[in-house]
């Protein structure tokens, strides 16, 4: 089968093309169009695989190809499968699933308490030899700031990276959508951006008394964006991620109780959107994450509060990927460190670069048009975001070639 | 983007009740002018007419309420509708599952109307949406989010009063945060045109932007109740008389009741509205509840003509389409 | 098409003259016209008779038999019937009577009132399209009009224009 070479590089700034480059190369039925471009594999700093415990939602095999098919190549999956990811014994099973089964390297996210339950912290140590990168809580933050100040205090004695969602319970009560115009208007239990804002501040705080190296996974609101951008100022070394859906949506989209949206971080207003898009342009926010969230086919069949959160991100991330620097004004090149290189820093991962099967090729000019369980996923049926958030981003983009991870 | 609403059916006529939000006011006039034929129904030798008759309304009640359930039963029957009561507060029938096989068994027994009363905020619509397309669902009340045949009862009660809604300052006082009730009266109030509308109560029980609603926060009831035409109350909730919204019924009624010192402040012949049942004492004084101002009665009575222009109104809507189904089923017969 | 012979003067004329005998030897007769066209009809023959119970006006939307496939029809006011009409004589009053429908619904709602001794039917045209085994007992103008005619009755002045419906 004849083969073209692609003449067009599109990499990150800080990486060097590859002397190899030459060799990165796609069959001839695939036709490249003349914007074809190569670039790093991405690395997702926060998914779920559903697997062990949870597998009517998703499984790893179903979930790392979709993600392959994204441009992923690493994955960070999120300690909240069943058992959770509190013990070797689930860390193992998970790799030795993905070593058989898995499209992706997968790198789980170790729970930092046992049960998730805010408790009593994990074996942190022993996790991290065991293969967890990072650690955090998912979706369950810890309620008791004792808890979290030591399991911060341990987790910095031995340079153990953190991956935390800022979130006060107490604040976010039983709320499932962005308290904002919306909320009040269909009478939903709403959770104001104060409950993240509170939470990022004890975050902040209780790193930096620590010492405790965190990331902040999934903000989602204007003022977080700025005590970010203020923190990094005050020299503090922090790095946070964004779920690319919240750069796209808004409470909006919530309108007519669409459980389709309902998000465990809810999307916000305007105005936070727009602040997240600016973070991102401007380097504050460090990384895209996609916050994949399968779900079983009856997650939805109830009223909106009622319904599992989550939307499933990875058939249409590439697209939206692409679309984001028309959307923030923006170079394609600026913006592919968020999904590359930055997350490789954050969690201390590299890249060869002079392995090929480190690099993807990428046609952005491949229509798409999602094919999903529509439930858990809004873009299914469409093929441009204009249906969804009135803005004209048609869904555009392949990945050719598909090396193993 | 958002949902198109389920209201409106595929003849473009309202088939369900579910939210007096995005409803016009030639829509809300007409279920008034509706109702205004209904009143004199109950005073007849035989207090029903028969134009539901042969059809079979289930109650679905996930949450109790014996008030609005009794209602909404003898609207039913004042219709000639034959009535199911389907208690499900004692069935653990919440999770989702659950609920979508408790409508499809309603369903297979030939139910044309669900009246919904629950918990979840959203409920009613989410029914709405998975029921066949010929049943009719009514909200009777769906977390905090819509009531909306309360709301249409206390327009009805306001109009019958007050005549035009144009001039009228009206005042809602107390939990409008979690109040479906005053979700629905705020909609209905700036659709029908009212010209004020005020929000009074200490800042934990209103909702955040609750301008955005359309009305304007007043946190002094003196000050809010002066030139009112129509006085709100609303019931607070026993759990949060003393929980962290507000530190007491008794300093509840102290800085927000309703007494005949504060009613003075209102127009003259301003009228006293609550949906009941009234907490004496706490949002109202027992001789402003019974006294000369007070249309809560009214409201009450009202209420049985407006569920009956409610019910009637849709279940008319859906019968073209019931029509079109059961002519669907008998020709699938004849083909067998 | 317009009518004029017949005038409608004319056929309330002899309306009056067959409902006189049931005014004289009954004073508590009470007249009902049916919403909304034989309202008008009523009030005309109501006051010409000098009837002393106040005029009933019965709106029959309640009591339709198409509500099956037209559903619910646009009201035109509560029916108002002041006067008791157990044991009493009703003069039941409407413009046209053609498939008997509404005279049946509108009997209907009366008995939902109450249990009158006698019921009387006055019409001022009574047409071809008899659905129903009634007839009036009181008739303006008896009409042979082919199905699709329709009749409608003006007032201020009185007219009947009769057209096809379209």
């Amino acid at each position: 089968m004849a083969e073209h070479s692609i003449s067009k590089y599109t990499l990150p700034v800080d990486t060097a093309v590859p002397k190899s480059a030459a060799s990165l190369s796609i069959t001839a039925d695939q036709k490249p169009s003349a914007n074809t471009f190569a670039t790093l594999g991405f690395i997702d700093l926060y998914t779920r695989l559903c697997e062990p415990g949870l597998k009517r939602r998703g499984n790893i095999q179903h979930e790392t190809e979709l993600a392959k098919q994204a441009g992923f190549k690493r994955l960070v999956c999120s300690p909240d499968t069943q058992p959770c990811i509190d013990s070797t014994a689930t860390v193992e099973q998970i790799l030795s699933i993905a070593k058989a089964q898995a499209a992706c390297k997968l790198h789980p996210m170790g729970a930092l308490t046992a049960d998730l339950a805010g408790v009593k912290l994990t074996e942190l140590t022993t996790l991290h030899a065991a293969g967890c990168v990072t650690f955090g809580q998912a979706d369950q933050p810890i309620n008791d700031s004792a808890v979290l100040l030591r399991a911060m205090e341990y987790a910095a004695t031995f340079n153990i990276p953190l991956s935390l969602t800022a979130l006060d319970v107490a604040l976010a009560g039983n709320g499932c959508v962005h308290d904002g115009p919306i909320a009040s208007q269909y009478g939903l239990p709403a959770i104001p951006a104060l409950a993240e804002t509170a939470g990022l501040t004890r975050l902040l705080e209780l790193a930096n008394a620590s010492g405790c190296r965190i990331h902040i996974s999934r903000i989602s609101c204007a003022r977080s964006v700025q005590m970010i951008r203020d923190t990094k100022r005050s020299g503090l070394n922090i790095t946070c991620d964004v779920g690319i859906h919240h750069l796209f949506f808004t409470d909006e989209q919530i309108s007519g109780y669409d459980a389709r949206f309902h998000s465990a971080v809810p999307f916000r207003g305007q105005a936070d959107r727009d602040a997240l898009r600016q973070g991102v342009a401007d380097g504050v926010i460090d990384a895209i994450c996609s916050d994949h969230a399968p779900l079983d086919s009856d997650a939805r069949l109830a009223p909106l509060p009622a319904t599992a959160p989550g939307l499933a991100c990875y058939p249409q991330f590439l697209p939206l990927f692409l679309a984001l620097p028309k959307l923030l004004g923006t170079e394609l090149e600026t913006l592919l460190p968020t999904v590359t290189t930055a997350p490789a820093r954050v969690l201390g991962l590299t890249y060869d670069f002079e392995d090929v099967n480190s690099y993807i090729v990428i046609d952005p000019d491949v229509p798409v048009t999602v094919s999903d369980a529509p439930h858990h996923n809004p873009f299914t049926g469409i093929n441009n975001v204009k249906v969804l958030t009135g803005e004209d981003a048609p869904l555009m983009g392949v990945v050719l070639n598909h090396t193993s991870a | 983007m958002s949902l198109p609403s389920p209201q409106f059916n595929s003849l473009g006529t309202l088939q369900h009740f579910l939210t007096l939000d995005g409803l016009d006011k030639a829509t809300l006039t007409s279920i008034m002018d509706t109702a205004e034929n209904f009143t004199q129904v109950g005073d007849r030798v035989i207090k029903n007419v028969p134009l539901l008759r042969g059809k079979t309304v289930a109650n679905l009640f996930f949450e109790n309420s014996t008030r609005t359930r009794t209602a909404f039963e003898l609207a039913a029957k004042r219709l000639s509708a034959d009535l199911l009561n389907v208690d499900l507060v004692t069935s653990s029938t919440t999770k989702g599952e659950s609920l979508l096989d408790t409508l499809r068994v309603l369903e297979s027994l030939q139910c044309d109307m669900f009246i919904v009363r629950h918990g979840e905020s959203g409920a009613a619509d989410f029914i709405a949406r998975h029921v066949k397309p010929t049943v009719n669902v009514v909200n009777g009340g769906d977390g905090q989010a819509s009531h909306p045949t309360q709301g249409m009862l206390d327009m009805f009660t306001i109009r019958q009063h007050k005549g035009a809604f144009e001039p009228l300052c009206v005042v809602i006082i107390g939990d409008i945060r979690h109040s479906r009730v005053a979700r629905s009266g705020i909609a209905a109030l700036n659709t029908l045109g009212a010209g004020e509308i005020r929000v009074v109560g200490p800042r934990t029980l209103m909702p955040t932007n609750v301008e955005s609603l359309g009305v304007t926060w007043y946190s002094d009831v003196d000050v809010a109740l002066k030139d009112a035409d129509v006085i709100m109350g609303l019931r607070l909730q026993t759990e949060r008389m003393s929980g962290i919204t507000v530190p007491s019924s008794r300093e509840f009624f102290s800085t927000y009741g309703l007494t005949r010192e504060r009613l003075s402040l209102a127009k003259s012949d301003a009228i006293v509205m609550h949906p009941g049942p009234t907490n004496r004492g706490v949002e109202i004084a027992a001789d402003v509840a019974d006294g000369p101002q007070s249309v809560i009665l009214d409201q009450v009575t009202n209420g049985l003509a407006v569920r009956m222009a409610v019910m009637s109104t849709i279940m008319g809507n859906a019968e073209p389409l019931r029509e079109a189904s059961s002519q669907d089923a008998s020709e699938g017969v004849n083909r067998g | 098409m317009h009518v004029d012979t017949p005038t409608v003067e004319q056929m309330l004329d002899r309306m009056q003259q067959q409902l006189a005998p049931f005014c004289e030897s009954d004073p508590s007769v009470v007249m009902i016209g049916i919403k909304t066209g034989g309202v008008s009809v009523a009030a005309a023959l109501h006051e010409a008779l000098g009837i002393q119970t106040p005029l009933g006006e019965l709106n029959i939307s309640f009591y339709r038999d198409d509500f099956s496939s037209v559903g619910l029809h646009p009201v035109v006011g509560p029916s108002t019937l002041q006067a008791p009409i157990d044991g009493k004589h009703i003069l039941l009053v409407d413009d046209v009577l053609s498939t008997g429908r509404t005279v049946r619904a509108a009997m209907n709602e009366i008995f939902d009132f109450g249990r009158p001794s006698r019921i009387t039917l006055a019409v001022l045209v009574q047409r071809d399209g008899h659905e129903l085994p009634i007839r009036a007992d009181v008739v303006g103008e008896n009409m042979n009009l082919s199905d699709s005619a329709h009749v409608q009755l003006n007032t201020n002045p009185w007219s009947l224009d009769i057209g096809e419906r379209s």
